[in-house]
């Protein structure tokens, strides 16, 4: 049976990655009947919110890559530059704005 | 009434002579957040230095102050990226060896996979209130800066900047499986921390 230490492992590695179908359920369990771990999970999920709250949002890939070719006229490292959107950095931002509106 | 409803209610155009007195505004928080994942204030000025002079570069109209911050953090982000890709090809940052075997498992945890009875997570009640509450930040800035300065750094890629592991692996070399265990222990020992300190 899954006890609290593996529990921790799994409500960390799921903001991370996608849990497997036999992770989701022991992890499921647990919480079902561990209050100290409820709260743990709680406490890890504040993460997404304390990026929100010191930044107005967090940046995907998708956009952190259109903010660079806006910035830098480049595509990031390691990906393909979207032909004829590279040069137009005020096209990108408004779209980055738009999509980012909050 | 919490941040972003404020920040909804605010619908002041900022044009480029108001953005330069909003970043001088946000600039403590700009510098707080660098210093944050960078751990060196020197590192941390350049980043803002040049996020501002990208903005301003950069910058059209913005609706309101909350499209602009949302602007401007995004750059910063990049900035920080870069000075942390510099400080790595400068050869500051230590093998990460040391801290794969730390203890803070066998401390939080009784062997028989419990929690050590001082060790058990406390309610922190709702998280909208935890979060508006200042000095819940002035621990959680403490506790960052108390993590080893590797796992703090994969910590900030992932949660602060926002990186996949599958980019923080591009980033730093270490391997997916072991961001996956260093994440768990930096999460698990800020909880601790923050327990601690702004709890109890």
């Amino acid at each position: 049976m899954l006890m609290c230490r593996e529990a921790t492992r799994l409500m960390s590695l799921k903001l991370d990655r996608a849990l497997t179908f036999k992770e989701r359920t022991a992890l499921r369990f647990h919480l079902s009947i561990c209050s100290a771990c409820r709260a743990c999970a709680r406490q890890f999920t504040l993460r997404i919110m304390w990026v929100t709250t010191i930044l107005p949002l967090p940046l995907t890939v998708k956009t952190s890559s259109m903010i660079h070719n806006a910035f830098w006229h480049t595509a990031m490292p390691g990906e393909a530059c979207i032909s004829g959107l590279c040069n137009q950095g005020s096209y990108l931002q408004k779209l980055f704005l738009q999509a980012y509106k909050i | 009434m919490s941040r972003n409803q404020q920040r909804k209610g605010d619908t002041v155009t900022i044009t480029a002579s108001l953005a330069a007195t909003h970043f001088s505004y946000m600039r403590p928080r700009l510098l707080a957040f660098a210093r944050l994942q960078l751990r060196d204030s020197a590192a941390a000025e350049d980043a803002v230095q040049e996020t501002g002079l990208t903005a301003f570069e950069k910058s059209t109209t913005f609706e309101g102050r909350s499209e602009f911050e949302t602007w401007v953090f995004g750059i910063l982000k990049f900035k920080i990226l870069d000075q942390l890709r510099h400080q790595k090809k400068q050869g500051r940052w230590q093998p990460l060896d040391d801290d794969l075997d730390d203890d803070t498992l066998d401390r939080l945890f009784e062997a028989n996979g419990h929690w050590q009875p001082n060790a058990r997570p406390n309610d922190w009640g709702k998280p909208e209130h935890v979060l508006e509450n200042q000095h819940f930040w002035q621990v959680f800035d403490a506790c960052m800066l108390a993590l080893p300065d590797n796992i703090a750094r994969i910590f900030s890629l992932r949660e602060l900047i926002g990186l996949s592991t599958e980019e923080i692996c591009k980033e730093t070399g270490v391997s997916e499986t072991n961001c996956w265990v260093i994440l768990h222990r930096a999460r698990l020992r800020l909880r601790e921390c923050l327990d601690n300190g702004w709890v109890r």
